[in-house]
Parts: C-alpha cells; structure tokens; sequence
C-alpha cells in the first residue's frame, strides 16, 4: 500500500541496512514519525556529519574524522607492534578484550579469488609501506581463520618475511575459555594440541 | 512441497555473509554436486552449524528446499584435513575456483568429488612443490574428461596412430595432439615431446620438464574451455 511519496521513500531507504526488510523498515519509520521525532533528527543530523566527515585514517585505515584516529594518535601505543585485521569490527573485538597496547592495520577484506578481491583491494601495498617506514618489529598477523584469511596471512608473511628485524606471529587457535573438549570440532583440537604449553616454563 | 536431503557428503567451496549472523555457502556435493545453501544463524555462539565454519573439512550436511537456494539444516564433520602452508591453502582455492567456474549447479559428479577428496587427502602429506603440482595436474585431467573435454593423451588427434616418445606434437586444445601442423607458424610453447605426453598418461610426473609440459598443456585446455572466465587465482598469485 503506498502512503506517501516521502514515506515511501523513507521505508525504501531504511532498507539499504543488512537485515532489513519491508516490514522492520516499515515498523523502524512508522516509530519515528509516529513516537519519537526528536530522536529521528538526532539520527538523521549523525548520518549526515558521519558520512561527510568520516573517512579512513591515514595510517590504519579505521573509521575516523580526523586523519589519524585515536588508537594511531595516542602516545601511550607502541607503536613498534603492529595487529593486521580483517574488519574494524575486529579492531573494536582486540581492543575490547584490554590485552593489546600495539597499533592496528585494517584490511577491510580479505583474498578471496573467487570474489576477485586480489592483493590491489586490500591496499596490501600501504601496509607493506608502513611496516618498513616504521620499522616494526612484530607484526601479528590476525585474519579470520578461514581459508581465505589464512591466504591472506601466508600473502603478507611471503612479501614480509625477508625483513630481517621483523619478528610475524600468528594467533593462536584452540579451545575456547568454557569449552568442554567433547564439544571441540577436531581440526580446532588438533591446533590446540600442535600449540600445547609447556607448563615448567 | 518441502524437498530433504540428508546425510550428503559435501565440502565448502566458498561462502559470504548474509544478513546478520547467516551466510550463504556454496557446497560441493557428491550426490548433488554444486549447490548453494543459506546456513541461518551460523554465526551465533550455539549455531549447530558451526561445523561448516572449519575451513577444509569433510562435511555431513542436511538441507532442504526445492528451489535452486536451499537451507542447510545440520552440519557434522566427517573428516579434517590439515592444511596451512602456502602452497597447500593455495591449492585448494584453486580447486574451488576451478570448481566454481567449471561445474553447473546440482550437476553431480560423484568422481570428482573423491578425486577432490583424494588430492585434500594427499595435499597433507605433501609439501614439495613438485607433488602438488602433479596432485593438481591429475586433478585437472579428471575435471576436463568428466566434463567432455577430456584429452587423448594416446593417440595423434589425426591419423589416429599411437604417440611415439621420439616425435614431437602441437597441442591444439580443440582436436589434441597434432603431427602434422607443425610449421614456422606454430606457437613454440605448445609443442611437446612424446616422451612427456605419455608421462602424463602414465601419470608420471617425476621429471621436471614432464611437469612443465603437463602445465602448460592443462592451462590451455582449460582457457579454452573456460572460454571468457578468467581464473582471479592465477593474477593473484602468480
């Protein structure tokens, strides 16, 4: 049923969004015009600033508005180790687990021939600019591990690994905190085993 | 009417993301062949299709639907293969881009399946550029053969007499191997000797220039075939 040109509009815009169809666009406007108009101008003013203002930063490629975003500017980073990703929802995933004080590198992809997503999309080249101008020296290579973030990873370690100071390390895969080992798949198993601990250390 | 396929051995050939937490993940089949299924919630925390997750694995699927997007509805591995060097991750999006690019959907082909099985199987083993090479190359010439494009390794494509190990052929991925048309004019690197044509036969890849024939010739019969396709992995990690 068409209500209005602009609503219409409105219900056809909303589901640009992944995971949105007719009908939770249609609830999402009806809310908006219906309940709480002051909280669709917030959202219609934040869209508009972010998508004119925020662009990459120019060092790690996170979202930003500035040229560097916070994580590249700040000066308690050390900024000689350096965390490849695959998404900026993977940096936001590392810094919430508190434990790294490096800088980040997003990929935004990964190598996936079959998508025709090569070594030129992922700006593979920027990466390999600032390893050298920074002179890192681990570089921790933390793709998704599936096949083709683990391409990805062996592609950066190849073009990297005659870089003499650069120490490149991998995540670790095993069992996950809380797991019962029933219930680990046995690739995931036998990863855990081949990086076993030594306890005495 | 709802249509089930249960307990179908099948590998991952590709997936993407759809929608918040499910993917959409192309699956070779060895009953089916190629299919492509939308496994919901796959990425959740508890999803009991968390299997189809693990990269390289032998699966036991269940699906559903009678359109050409079915529904995977379990997922179990049957079998793990432990690939993670360069060469070997290589490989293998290799084959899934040749599969890809070659197979038409739910068009079985149970032979190819096991060869595929096979070469995973022996890919773990195999850490010699020289093995892998030759995996891939028989994996090549059971793919063309199953299709209809196989190659007649045996006989000259014109006169139809045996290959002679001292004589030396044009490859003319269309008709096979030439005596005759050998001239000036003839590419140079689709010439070979009769020696490596029945190495390649006999599956005998163990001489070098053996295995660069055996490229060469495959890369060709493949181009053809694939006709305008292009094979991404070749620009990208050649």
């Amino acid at each position: 049923m068409k209500i209005s040109p602009l609503v219409d509009h409105l219900i056809e815009s909303f589901q640009c969004l992944p995971g949105v169809g007719p009908k939770s666009a249609q609830r999402m406007v009806f809310y908006l015009l219906e309940r709480d108009r002051e909280a669709g101008e917030i959202l219609s003013d934040s869209l508009k600033n972010a998508l004119n203002q925020v662009s990459k930063c120019n060092r790690c490629r996170v979202f930003t508005e500035s040229d560097l975003c916070n994580i590249c500017e700040s000066s308690k980073r050390d900024s000689y180790t350096l965390c490849v990703v695959e998404s900026v929802a993977d940096v936001f995933a590392i810094e919430h687990s508190n434990h790294f004080s490096g800088r980040d590198f997003v990929l935004h992809g990964h190598l996936s021939p079959i998508d025709n997503i090569g070594p030129e999309q992922l700006a593979l080249k920027k990466l390999f600019e600032l390893v050298r101008s920074e002179q890192t020296t681990e570089l921790i290579l933390a793709t998704n591990s599936t096949l083709e973030g683990e391409a990805t990873s062996n592609y950066i370690f190849e073009s990297l690994k005659d870089i003499d100071t650069l120490k490149i390390t991998k995540l670790a895969l095993g069992v996950p905190l809380g797991g019962e080992l029933e219930y680990v798949d046995g690739g995931t198993l036998m990863h855990a085993l081949s990086g076993r601990v030594n306890l005495k250390r | 009417m709802n249509k089930n396929f249960n307990s179908l051995l099948a590998f991952v050939l590709h997936f993407r993301a759809y929608k918040e937490t499910s993917l959409l993940v192309d699956f070779f089949t060895r009953d089916l062949g190629r299919i492509t299924t939308v496994a919901k919630g796959v990425k959740r925390p508890k999803s009991i299709l968390k299997p189809v997750l693990v990269p390289t694995s032998l699966l036991n699927i269940d699906i559903s639907g009678k359109r050409e997007l079915k529904t995977l509805k379990k997922s179990e591995i049957v079998s793990h293969f432990s690939l993670s060097s360069n060469s070997q991750i290589n490989s293998i999006l290799y084959l899934n881009e040749l599969l890809i690019k070659f197979i038409e959907k739910e068009d079985p082909h149970p032979l190819i399946f096991d060869r595929y099985t096979e070469v995973l199987s022996s890919l773990e083993n195999k850490i010699k550029t020289g093995e892998v090479e030759a995996e891939l190359r028989s994996f090549e010439l059971l793919l063309l053969e199953e299709l209809g494009y196989g190659i007649d390794l045996y006989l000259e494509a014109n006169t139809g007499k045996k290959i002679q190990e001292s004589s030396t052929y044009f490859f003319d991925p269309m008709k096979g191997f030439l005596i005759n048309s050998i001239n000036e004019i003839t590419k140079k690197d689709l010439l070979f000797s009769g020696q490596d044509i029945l190495n390649i036969a006999k599956g005998d890849f163990s001489s070098d220039k053996t295995r660069v024939a055996s490229k060469r010739i495959l890369r060709a019969a493949l181009d053809t075939h694939l006709g305008k396709k292009d094979l991404n992995i070749r620009k990208f990690f050649s």
